[in-house]
């Protein structure tokens, strides 16, 4: 069972890291290419904003979280927890994971449900220039919470194989 | 319940779960889709729990994370610290307190370059630390100014902590970004003041270096570190200006920041592929806690805490010290369990109201509030910072050496704070002048 779920997690977040990265350097240059145009006088086309808000941000930020989730881990502050007995954060951690697993599971059965449906009703924006296709983006809010609910699933039945916590935060 | 009760009631299980070490994003998620069940019951906070996590990332103003996150990636991964901290203590080595103050003033140069307070800090303490302590210098100034000297990196722009405010408080991101330049500067000089006179007093803490560097040697040392001025006033010139917005000033600092790299022959495929995966890394779990925290919100504004604290606060009018000494409260009880981003999005649903509802410019209240929490990045139990260097340093300075060398310029702090607060003229003069 552990290795199952250790395998598919591991495909998933392989899948979906170069689709972030892809997103990243898209982001990069589309934005790029919009501000230089806009310097040298031309009235550009790119939809711009569109692009980064429906596609970019959202293959960004959900395409990297299981891989952000399952590589480094949370930031948490064991101050508290270190005084208990080992057993007893063990046993604590095993739990917590479980309930997290739960809670992504959820989110990721609902946000299915979202994605099924936008899709079925082919969810567009509305933009100066036409329509655009935005439901593309809610099947990345699908696949970011099913291989987050792995990942935790994975810690309550093999602990073990939790990342090491970083006291490294980003901001 | 009242719903002043409900929302305490919910800010606490919140605490106590992230106390617990359950997942800051998850903890707040969590018991905010619980309360939002409570307070309105199943289908709404479906609903919620279906468009939030979408909603808030498919932003355009969002964007300027990943991007400033990136531009100090590879800015940090193409050797400019080095540079910069080396041209910093060829100039000011010989001062009282020489490298310490260098250290300072390459961090300020880091920080314009790096949106990350722990970022700043990490690369400082590998670089400076191990030179201070050949040099002779206490251990305890040492190590303490390199954690304090980190926490530059959250006000000098580009600062993520600044982006996500003004977000949250819906307030023009640029302005944000503006508005920390003179608190940076203004910490700094209170730093390098304090390190000066206390070298002065007590040589034996900062041994002045003996050799003082030719002066072709220093001018050669401003060579290198060309990228530093170019991208900070690119990027915040046309902020500035009101040319770009935070967004495209973040993309163009981005290939600022490459060619740079690319120039001083330090572009490589590890460097991209290094800087990618940090870059998205990090981004994924600021967003991860941010989408966590605006269900929470959500739940906070539905038990109407935020405005009755508001109407509450809002009878003290003028009577700013009040309530920035409950702010103090509030931050430093938060600071004792969440990281810098945590305690940020989880107490702007209540600060914001309050500070509003008593007519508080939000630009100067967002400085305030990433200065507050830029100190609790130095106090303890958490003190984020001072773990960084000691992690950096690989135990060579004990914890409790970092946190009395910190000290000193916690008590710089209170006096910048001081300023801050008596004088909002310092955050707000530049935003005022930002050109839109």
């Amino acid at each position: 069972m552990g290795v199952v779920i250790s395998r598919l997690t591991r495909a998933l977040d392989n899948a979906l890291m170069p689709l972030a990265a892809l997103g990243l350097v898209l982001m990069l240059g589309h934005v790029a290419l919009e501000v230089v145009l806009r310097l040298l006088g031309v009235v550009s086309q790119l939809q711009t904003i569109t692009f980064v808000s429906a596609f970019y941000m959202v293959a960004v930020v959900f395409a990297a979280l299981p891989y952000a989730e399952g590589r480094e881990g949370h930031i948490s502050v064991d101050i508290f927890t270190s005084m208990l007995p080992e057993p007893v954060q063990r046993a604590m951690s095993r739990v917590f994971s479980a309930v997290s697993a739960l809670c992504l599971g959820y989110m990721a059965w609902l946000s299915l449900l979202q994605a099924w449906e936008k899709t079925e009703r082919g969810e567009i924006w509305e933009t100066s220039t036409g329509y655009f296709l935005v439901w593309p983006g809610r099947w990345a809010v699908f696949l970011a919470f099913t291989a987050l609910a792995l990942h935790y699933l994975l810690r309550a039945i093999r602990p073990q194989d939790a990342p090491q916590q970083s006291l490294e935060g980003d901001a | 319940m009242d719903g002043l009760w409900i929302g305490a009631i919910g800010f606490a299980m919140v605490l106590v779960l992230v106390a617990l070490q359950f997942p800051v994003g998850i903890a707040l998620g969590l018991v905010g889709a619980v309360g939002i069940y409570w307070q309105i019951g199943y289908r709404p906070m479906v609903g919620i729990l279906e468009e939030t996590p979408f909603e808030f990332t498919a932003s355009w103003s969002l964007s300027a994370i990943p991007l400033f996150l990136l531009m100090g990636s590879v800015i940090q991964r193409s050797g400019l610290a080095t540079k910069i901290y080396e041209a910093a203590r060829l100039w000011m080595g010989t001062m009282p307190g020489g490298l310490a103050v260098a250290t300072n003033a390459a961090a300020a140069g880091f920080a314009a370059m790096s949106g990350s307070s722990m970022a700043t800090a990490a690369a400082m303490a590998k670089l400076s630390v191990p030179e201070m302590l050949r040099a002779g210098y206490d251990k305890r100034l040492a190590a303490g100014c390199v954690a304090s000297a980190g926490t530059l990196g959250a006000l000098i722009p580009p600062s993520i902590l600044m982006i996500l405010y003004g977000i949250f408080a819906e307030v023009s991101i640029a302005k944000m970004l503006v508005a920390g330049i003179l608190p940076g500067l203004l910490t700094l000089a209170v730093y390098v003041a304090m390190i000066m006179i206390r070298a002065m007093r007590d040589p034996s803490l900062a041994p002045g270096l003996a050799i003082r560097p030719a002066m072709r040697e220093r001018l050669a040392s401003l060579i290198p570190i060309w990228p530093l001025p170019v991208i900070f006033f690119g990027v915040l010139g046309g902020i500035y200006g009101g040319i770009v917005t935070a967004t495209e000033a973040a993309a163009l600092g981005v290939l600022l920041s490459l060619l740079a790299a690319a120039l001083a022959g330090g572009m490589s495929w590890d460097l991209i592929k290094g800087s990618l995966v940090e870059t998205l890394t990090s981004t994924a779990r600021i967003f991860f806690v941010a989408i966590g925290a605006i269900i929470f919100t959500k739940f906070l504004a539905l038990t109407g805490i935020s405005t009755t604290l508001g109407r509450t606060f809002a009878d003290f009018g003028d009577n700013y010290i009040l309530l920035v000494l409950a702010a103090s409260i509030l931050f430093l009880i938060l600071g004792m369990f969440l990281d810098p981003l945590g305690v940020m999005l989880i107490s702007l649903p209540i600060i914001l109201p309050v500070f509003d509802a008593v007519g508080a410019d939000l630009i100067w209240l967002g400085v305030i509030v990433v200065k507050y929490i830029e100190i609790g990045l130095l106090t303890p139990p958490v003190g984020l910072n001072v773990y960084v260097v000691k992690s950096a340093l690989n135990g060579e300075v004990a914890l409790g050496d970092i946190f009395r060398g910190v000290m000193w310029f916690l008590v710089c702090e209170a006096i910048v704070m001081v300023l801050l607060i008596g004088f909002p003229e310092i955050s707000l003069f530049l935003p005022d002048r930002v050109g839109f």
